[in-house]
């Protein structure tokens, strides 16, 4: 018993860094994110959470899945889907007008509108900064194993920054 | 009967390098978490470049120890001096003064931003800092009040050029 838990405390400060840097696993909570996660009623979705994209690469990409801490509450942390980056101009549904996102921001939204406090309607653009990982997989319970794809609502990007004014079309699953 | 025993000889000492390295790559795994660990939750060293927070620091390689407990489980207070991730730019890092905090109410007077007197509160969650080098820093007064979540630690002593006790007090925003 003596020698497990001197084990676990050798291992602990290794398995910290691996969770903050690499890797690491989080129970969803709430509907904002649905049907995508927590589809099941019952059930709380478990994904996987990589670090690496944001942390050592800084690739924030459109239609990631990201968890964040929440800018209002610095212990809370939110999954919402990255609609906009920095530069873009993003259609605000709320207040029915286009939005410039600042440098070093992005845009936010639950896909479950109905459900979810994200830059609509409480936080507005969201520094690239309080990104903390991206969702790849949803890892329990056993029959909602997939890998949540990157995806974002054509109508909603006006202007990408990339180039300039560009014709809307569907971006499915890159 | 020789060849058996040089063969299994060889395999012995196979095993003894490989538990030997597994048990040195585990060592080496071990300390750098525990690095990690201690300069992500406890004390980091950081060097300040740029001249945004003059005279308090020079900005030509100054060497400070932060602390990443207050950030975190504490309190910001307005006069600490903090080390935040850079809002404009993620990969980055900026040294700046806490000025106020959330609730608090912030004057910006009519600068080259603006040219009528503007008032704010610190939204929740939120710090307003400054450098303390006003007329070379850009801070809160260009983008605005900046997420708890993102400060990294409050940095505590200076260690080069001049060891000292930094002074994470409003006297140098008072004698504004």
């Amino acid at each position: 018993m003596g020698g497990f838990l001197r084990q676990l405390v050798y291992w602990l400060p290794a398995g910290i860094a691996l969770t903050d840097t690499v890797v690491s696993v989080l129970l969803v909570d709430g509907q904002s994110m649905w049907p995508t996660l927590n589809e099941d009623p019952y059930f709380a979705d478990l994904v996987l959470v990589e670090k690496i994209s944001y942390k050592w690469n800084h690739k924030y990409q459109r239609g990631d899945v990201a968890v964040l801490w929440a800018p209002d509450q610095p212990h809370q942390q939110l999954v919402k889907r990255i609609i906009a980056l920095e530069h873009d101009i993003v259609w605000d549904s709320d207040r029915g007008k286009p939005t410039k996102i600042p440098q070093g921001q992005c845009w936010l939204e639950g896909d479950n509108p109905e459900a979810s406090g994200d830059s609509r309607n409480m936080y507005g653009p969201v520094h690239l900064g309080l990104l903390e990982g991206r969702v790849t997989h949803v890892i329990w319970p056993p029959w909602r194993i997939s890998s949540v794809r990157r995806w974002y609502p054509a109508d909603r990007l006006i202007v990408e920054d990339s180039g300039g004014a560009r014709a809307l079309k569907d971006h499915e699953g890159i | 009967m020789a060849a058996g025993g040089s063969w299994s000889r060889y395999q012995q000492r196979i095993k003894s390098w490989m538990s030997a390295a597994t048990e040195n790559t585990s060592l080496f795994l071990h300390t750098l978490s525990c690095f990690y660990v201690f300069s992500r939750y406890g004390l980091f060293v950081s060097k300040v470049t740029g001249p945004s927070m003059l005279p308090t620091f020079g900005g030509q390689g100054d060497f400070v120890i932060a602390e990443a407990v207050t950030p975190m489980w504490g309190q910001l207070k307005p006069g600490d001096v903090v080390i935040c991730t850079r809002p404009v730019d993620p990969a980055e890092s900026i040294i700046k003064r806490v000025v106020a905090v959330e609730g608090e109410e912030v004057v910006l007077y009519p600068d080259r931003e603006s040219s009528e007197v503007r008032r704010l509160t610190v939204p929740p969650g939120h710090v307003w800092i400054q450098g303390d080098n006003l007329t070379q820093s850009l801070d809160s007064r260009q983008y605005g009040p900046v997420p708890k979540a993102l400060v990294r630690g409050r940095v505590v002593f200076q260690v080069f050029p001049k060891p000292g006790w930094v002074d994470n007090s409003m006297e140098v925003v008072r004698r504004w």
